[in-house]
């Protein structure tokens, strides 16, 4: 199949036409989200908590979930780390910390992302993020590839695979219904030493800092959460070094989604010119085959040509010298036939002559 | 395929082999011992590259060694008697192969002699001292003199200053001894070899190892001459405290008023109130008078002017007296002294409330001198202590019923006055404490804050509400102000923390 | 064909029918038991491990093994190498089984697998490369179907369709190598969304490269492989022609096996100088990331190449046997071996039983419906009818 010059610029300019049309992925990151401007937070202030897990006694409340084996006034059970589950979307942890006689306690739950990476990673949109900062979920569209547990770097989702019919995805859910009522999450609010602070997420940076300055020797200089993983809205302080808490100072200031969103933007570039790519190989090819077919024939019908030619000559040699054979021939022909008459006369003659003899 | 079998053998057997090599299975995890006797030989800064590690030479190991054969510092340490320095390589013009030899000369001469005569020596090999990783490491404690360690030298020595005490005569370069010169060691002698003075390493070994070393050879009481006796944190933890420490005449008067002039030849006015000052019992109460004095037995002003001189390291009379983050300022050491669980109870919070305190005027009482300077500073004292303020309190109530966030637990029956006795007691007895404390309503202000002083204060639920506004976020509900309050201050005294919340309020029922 | 009457004569009995019986029975059991008890009954995924070998493997490896379509269909289409032509449907339907039973292994992952429209019906979650490789799975199954049409129109005897799909095959070739580039790297683009939870020696920005240009040995290596083990066992069902270019091709695919294994050595050399982590070599991770690029990357490329040298038909097939098997270790690496490598080993995954069990029954029914289409249709000879048609 040859390519006409109008179908090949018609190529061009659909793959160009396609690229302009491809929404700005954000491998730059020139630009950084900073949150909403109205969105919530809560700071967690490890150096109040006492791991009196009041929190994730009102959390199973709220949330209506399952009573757990061990009661929330057991201690004991600190004694494990634990992570969240699906019958319990907080969970308060003891650190032991060898400067310290003490323990650090530290709650976990869903950090609430600024761009959270379980929502980049659902292909169902299952995950969004909301202006008021909670990312909620929504399980009548999830279908249960729970690449969201892969993707959260917090390790927080927690999936039923109990479940063979319903199986759902569960965290903390920053307590939507609640905020948007204006109550305080029910962790928050059944913290007796206040070490959740709810609020803007703005405010309490501006709260966490002042804590910081006012008692530099009590915590670290740095709130956890403000810029890891792009920010979240769950803000942590800390006066022992955050990785004795279990909270991961490897993870980088990248949001989840500018990780994939260089990968994503080749997809149009290869949807564009791969079939320009491929269609001039074909193109090519197909091509070359021509070029070389039409060699051979060619070639074929020189060497026929060539053939023809030289039989051509030969003939007419060989018709001329028929010719010139014939015309001697005929010469010699007449000439015998002269010489014949001749002597037939003279013979004639001969006999013919009177007296002469005899 | 043999070939290929083998090449790819021997591949992953390299791989396998370096990998096991480098991997952390086989190197040591265990601490290295921290003593305080350790050091590092290096030679690196003569400018040339160490082909083996630094050494770390364990010194007590070896004045032990030696005791034991009845040798004494001079075994290694040659010039000691007559120069009384502890060079063991005279200085580092020698050169690195110079110093190299002359390390290994005597180092390995004398362990190798010692082997040969059928005793422990050292090693003699070079990876038995230049090794990869060590089981020991450095950590040579302060040898800080305090004015019990100074009793005790001035009692061995019968109050002769001048053993220890001199200045140095730059024009006969040699050390004499200057009455009311004497100073501490520091002044003169700087942490790191300048180039001009001695260091306060050497000077300090010159003058006491020596001491202590002549002394013990001749059979008196003597110091330490083991790095451990002045060195190790422990090993000072158990020194003998001398039984009643005189005080140092300098000079030095018993009450101050503070001026606060460019300097004190200054006229002009006074910038500030002045702030009387008791120096004698600042002086019983510091365990030397480095901490203040130091940089010279003077006032503050000589080097630390209003505007800042390069003397005074441009740190100017107000920094110097108020920089809360100095332990050496008039405030920052006090507030170390608030750190204290007698009183970090309330003051952990103060950072929170410092609208609550006086401010400066706390300090700065008048702008009148008198003519007795020192009266007027001792009065000025005397007057705002107040002891035993609180030997009253009848009016503060008994007990107090916290009734007003119930939910899951029961009332609180808060011993109220019983607390306020307790903070009272430990007043009692800090005159520090009885000064600031001269308002009786601060005992009060540490938990009721953000009000002015008043003899009824205000009830906790009164500002702090049941459901948080969060209009402010910085202040806590009554639930959070409750046990903050509570909690914190039990931590921060030592008082027993409760194990489980019905310890304090038991559950309803 | 001479092949269908041999294979209706033959016993049903054979060992091998026996053996696949028995993982049949199973795999039906532990069908049944996932899809009324639950994930956990029949798993070990857990919440710090959501994907095991289902993924890892039945997914991964499955759509990387099934390379060999678009690799040799473009090869012998676009590029005009028309003496591998005997090998292109075969390539096909080994693509196309290879996909369709991803995606019925998928159903027994998903948590609720007749929700899998729903990304394109209900939530366009653009965001995700999960999308991008659903779509392109599910376009590149299409384009499977429609390219291995044509044999199954001709065994039914319907020209005029068979005719009609044989005309579509130059864009179903273009759009097969389109949509493998994109499903292939972003199979591995999945995991730069987690750089806290794989080893940084196999993390890396260009994991999607990797993958793709690893599913290009893999599509050529298992070629070679099939064809040796489809010699062994269908030969009956092939014709002159087949038999004829099967050697060739066996020399050419190494050819291009051992050029394309020295390219990817290379830019894994690249990517692993770029992380700069060049002290983890020399962990167990480390050991084992070089088994893995030096025993399964770097030496089949030497051994390709001997092959090729040498005209050592033996070597090749043995060593697409090796590159087979390291684009196994590789895919299970980056999705169970090293991921969650930070984990303390009570919390590592290990596949259950019954995921194994469905694993082999997967590659069973493959093996399975392989045979049975290539003993009846026109895929090793051609159809007496449709002789030059394609």
């Amino acid at each position: 199949m040859a390519i006409s010059r109008r179908r090949f610029l018609t190529w061009i300019g659909a793959a160009g036409a396609g690229l302009s049309t491809v929404n700005t992925a954000q491998a730059s990151t020139l630009t950084q989200f900073k949150g909403h401007p109205e969105g919530l937070g809560v700071l967690h202030d490890t150096t109040r908590c006492v791991g009196c897990r009041k929190c994730e006694e009102a959390c199973n409340t709220v949330n209506d979930l399952p009573k757990p084996d061990r009661a929330f006034q057991d201690m004991s059970v600190l004694e494990n780390k634990r992570r969240t589950t699906t019958k319990a979307f907080t969970v308060v942890n003891s650190y032991p910390v060898g400067s310290q006689d003490q323990p650090v306690f530290r709650k976990i739950q869903c950090n609430h992302c600024l761009e959270p990476a379980c929502a980049s990673a659902c292909f169902v949109r299952a995950f969004k993020k909301r202006a008021d900062g909670a990312v909620v979920y929504d399980p009548s569209v999830c279908v249960g590839c729970r690449y969201c547990m892969v993707a959260c770097p917090f390790e927080i989702p927690t999936y039923e695979y109990d479940n063979p019919l319903t199986p759902k995805v569960l965290k903390c859910t920053f307590c939507a219904p609640r905020i948007e009522k204006g109550l305080l999450p029910g962790c928050v609010e059944s913290c007796p030493k206040e070490a959740l602070t709810f609020g803007k997420r703005n405010d309490l940076i501006t709260l966490a800092r002042k804590r910081i300055a006012r008692h530099p020797d009590r915590y670290i200089d740095h709130i956890y959460g403000e810029t890891e993983m792009g920010g979240t809205s769950w803000l942590g302080l800390a006066g022992v070094a955050f990785k004795d808490l279990g909270m991961r100072e490897d993870l980088g200031t990248t949001p989840a989604p500018a990780l994939t969103s260089g990968a994503l933007s080749v997809v149009p570039m290869v949807v564009g010119l791969w079939p320009v790519f491929l269609a001039g190989m074909y193109g090519m090819t197909v091509r070359r085959e021509k070029i070389a077919a039409e060699e051979t024939r060619s070639e074929i019908a020189q060497a026929v040509k060539e053939t023809q030619t030289l039989a051509d000559e030969k003939m007419a040699k060989a018709l001329e010298k028929a010719q010139a054979e014939k015309r001697t021939a005929l010469e010699k022909a007449e000439k015998e036939k002269e010489q014949a008459l001749k002597d037939a006369m003279e013979s004639f003659k001969k006999e013919n002559e009177p007296g002469e003899e005899e | 395929m043999t070939r290929w079998i083998a090449s790819i053998s021997s591949v992953l057997i390299i791989i396998i082999y370096s990998g096991v090599v480098y991997s952390d299975i086989v190197t040591s995890t265990v601490a290295p011992e921290k003593r305080s006797d350790v050091i590092h030989i290096d030679s690196s800064n003569l400018s040339k590259k160490n082909e083996r590690p630094p050494v770390r030479f364990p010194h007590d190991l070896h004045t032990d060694a030696l005791a034991e054969k009845n040798e004494g510092c001079a075994a290694c340490h040659s010039d000691m008697v007559k120069t009384r320095s502890f060079e063991f390589i005279k200085g580092d013009k020698v050169g690195y192969d110079n110093r190299m030899n002359g390390y290994h000369d005597r180092c390995i001469g004398c362990h190798t002699s010692s082997i040969a005569s059928g005793e422990m020596g050292g090693p003699v090999i070079c990876s038995g001292c230049h090794r990869e990783q060590y089981t020991m490491e450095r950590a040579v404690g302060s040898a800080r003199f305090d004015t019990s360690l100074h009793q005790r030298h001035n009692d061995a020595l019968n109050k002769s200053c001048e053993s220890c005490h001199h200045v140095y005569d730059t024009l006969n370069k040699k050390t004499v001894y200057e009455k009311g010169k004497e100073g501490s060691c520091s002044y003169c002698h700087p942490e790191k070899e300048n180039g001009k003075d001695m260091s306060l390493e050497k000077a300090s070994h010159q003058q006491c190892v020596t001491c202590h070393e002549t002394r013990k050879e001749s059979g008196k009481t003597a110091g330490p001459v083991r790095c451990e006796g002045c060195h190790d944190p422990l090993k000072r933890l158990s020194y003998k405290k001398a039984e009643k420490i005189q005080r140092l005449p300098m000079g030095q008067k018993d009450f101050l008023m503070l001026q606060t002039k460019e300097s004190q030849e200054d006229t002009t006015k006074n910038r500030m109130a002045f702030v009387p000052f008791d120096h004698k019992r600042h002086e019983e109460k510091n365990e030397s008078c480095q901490i203040c004095h130091h940089k010279a037995l003077t006032g503050c002003t000589q080097c630390h002017t209003l505007t800042g001189s390069e003397k005074g390291g441009f740190n100017n009379l107000e920094k110097i007296m108020h920089d809360s983050t100095s332990t050496r300022s008039c405030t920052g050491c006090h507030k170390v002294e608030r750190k204290a669980a007698e009183c970090s109870g309330c003051h952990t919070f103060e950072s929170d409330r410092a609208e609550d305190n006086k401010g400066c005027i706390q300090c700065h009482l008048t702008l009148t001198l008198s003519e007795d300077q020192q009266k007027q500073a001792q009065d000025l004292i005397e007057q705002n202590i107040q002891e035993n303020i609180h030997d009253d309190f009848s009016k503060v109530p008994e007990k107090l019923v916290l009734n007003k966030m119930e939910k899951t637990y029961q009332p609180v029956v808060f011993p109220h006055r019983k607390i306020v006795q307790t903070l009272s007691d430990k007043i009692k007895n800090n005159r520090m404490a009885q000064y600031f404390h001269q308002d009786k309503n601060t005992l009060c202000m540490g938990c009721h804050h953000k009000t002015p002083s008043t003899d009824t204060p205000t009830a906790c639920s009164s500002c702090h509400t049941a459901v948080k506004m969060d209009s402010d976020t910085f202040k806590p509900g009554l639930l959070g102000a409750y046990h903050i309050q509570c909690m914190e201050c039990h931590a921060r005294m030592g008082i027993r923390q409760p194990e489980s919340c019905t310890q304090c309020h038991k559950e309803k029922n | 064909m001479s092949g269908e009457q041999k294979a209706e004569s033959r016993t049903l009995l054979t060992p091998f029918n026996l053996i696949a019986g028995i993982i049949l029975i199973a795999g039906l059991i532990v069908t049944v038991i996932r899809f009324t008890k639950g994930l956990s009954s029949v798993t070990n995924l857990s919440d710090y491990n959501p994907w095991g070998i289902w993924i890892g493997f039945d997914l991964m490896v499955g759509v990387a093994l099934a390379a060999g379509g678009y690799v040799t269909s473009a090869a012998v289409y676009l590029f005009g190498m028309k003496k591998f032509h005997s090998a292109v449907r075969p390539a096909i339907l080994t693509g196309f089984l290879g996909y369709f039973f991803v995606v019925v292994a998928l159903n027994y992952d998903l948590g609720q697998p007749w929700r899998l429209p729903y990304p394109f019906i209900v939530g366009w979650g653009t965001t995700s490369l999960l999308f991008e490789v659903g779509l392109c799975v599910a376009l590149y199954l299409t384009v499977l179907f429609l390219e291995f049409s044509p044999a199954a129109l001709e065994w039914l005897g319907y020209s005029k369709t068979r005719k009609l799909a044989g005309r579509l095959t130059i864009v179903l070739t273009i759009f097969g190598v389109v949509l493998s580039t994109l499903h292939q790297s972003s199979l591995g683009a999945l995991f730069l969304i987690a750089p806290s939870k794989l080893h940084p020696l196999w993390y890396s920005p260009y994991l999607p490269v990797y993958f793709f240009v690893s599913s290009i040995v893999a599509g050529l290596s298992m070629v070679i492989l099939e064809g040796t083990l489809s010699h062994k066992f269908f030969h009956h069902s092939m014709d002159k022609t087949y038999l004829g270019e099967h050697d060739p091709l066996t020399l050419g695919f190494g050819r291009a096996a051992a050029l394309v294994l020295a390219g990817y050595f290379t830019i894994k050399m690249v990517g692993l100088a770029a992380g700069n982590h060049w002290d983890l070599l020399t962990t167990p991770y480390g050991l084992w990331y070089l088994v893995e690029v030096i025993g399964f990357v770097l030496i089949p490329c030497l051994l390709y190449t001997v092959g090729v040298r040498d005209r050592n038909l033996t070597l090749i097939r043995f060593t697409s046997v090796l590159a087979v098997a390291g684009i196994i270790l590789n895919r299970l690496n980056v999705s169970v071996i090293a991921f969650n490598w930070h984990l303390p080993f009570s919390e590592r995954y290990v596949p259950s039983f019954q995921e194994v069990v469905i694993t082999v029954f997967m590659v069973t029914l493959i093996i399975l419906s392989f045979r049975f289409i290539v003993t009846r249709m026109p895929i090793f000879h051609e159809h007496p009818d449709y002789k030059d048609s394609h």
